[in-house]
């Protein structure tokens, strides 16, 4: 158990759970939730508000108007998608760790293009061989067409990974935007 | 105690508070507090609310050599007090009604 949490502790894993909310509402939250702890004390605030994740669940599904506990709803919005946001922690992707995964990205690109041409190469030179020597043909040409198979593979792979990485930032992008207007 | 509020009456409540005199965070959630067990999770969305809804607004003073955000309520929310009033007190007569025996269908 993490009970031992302190306030410095406690504020920065809430902290962290708000910042899915949009910038303004989540610059509001940390501020009210600072001056609640100064004013209520460590103690007392903690009792009260539970786990980080507890609290944050609760603000976020009371600012979404998603409450179980108050019968009306607060705003009718059609946000569906939030059903449990803090399962999947957001996380920000720093320029630099984005700029890594560009350039790996890049080298096995450019690793598998190598591949295929070699591959082509090989391939070739092993049917021209083939009237000089059977076996040496055939083991030139099998090396081509396994590399030029492992380059295939390596292409598909980084690129319908890429696809997916940047259509799930799209999507969150998406789903931030929407619910900030959906506050309003 | 032992009835739940909605948070549509601690939106009246809170108005109401504000409607004698500003106040903070801190003083307004311990007034509620004394009607219900509402935690301080569920108390700030519905102030962020009402501040959206432009029934309040605020600001920062000094207190302490901390920043304490005070509210205030603006002339929207007080024609929006004077409707959650009636309808509060329609709403108690009802009740009253019913439970005194005064009222039945």
């Amino acid at each position: 158990m993490k009970q031992e949490l302190n306030r410095a502790e406690y504020l920065s894993q809430l902290d962290k759970y708000l910042k899915r909310l949009p910038e303004p509402d989540y610059e509001n939250a940390m501020e009210y939730f600072t001056e609640y702890f100064e004013e209520a004390g460590e103690k007392r605030a903690i009792e009260e508000l539970g786990t980080p994740k507890e609290a944050a669940e609760d603000i976020l599904n009371n600012l979404l108007g998603r409450n179980p506990e108050t019968e009306d709803e607060l705003e009718n919005d059609t946000v569906n998608e939030t059903e449990n946001v803090l399962d999947k922690p957001r996380k920000a992707l720093p320029l630099i760790y984005l700029l890594f995964l560009c350039l790996a990205a890049a080298s096995l690109l450019a690793a598998s293009l190598s591949l295929l041409w070699m591959g082509g190469r090989y391939l070739v030179y092993g049917i021209m061989a083939f009237s000089n020597s059977l076996p040496g043909a055939c083991v030139m040409a099998g090396m081509g067409v396994f590399e030029i198979g492992g380059g295939f593979l390596v292409f598909a792979g980084v690129t319908t990974l890429g696809c997916r990485i940047l259509s799930r930032r799209a999507q969150m992008g998406g789903k931030l935007i929407i619910r900030g207007r959906n506050k309003k | 105690m032992y009835y739940p509020i909605s948070a549509l009456l601690i939106e009246c409540l809170i108005l109401s508070i504000l409607d004698g005199k500003e106040s903070y965070g801190y003083e307004i959630s311990q007034t509620i507090k004394m009607v219900s067990q509402i935690k301080e999770s569920t108390l700030y969305p519905i102030l962020r609310k009402l501040e959206n809804s432009g029934y309040v607004t605020t600001y920062v003073r000094e207190y302490q050599g901390r920043k304490r955000k005070y509210y205030i309520i603006t002339e929207l929310g007080r024609e929006q007090l004077v409707f959650l009033k009636t309808e509060w007190q329609s709403y108690r007569d009802m009740i009253d009604g019913i439970i005194e025996g005064r009222i039945r269908n």
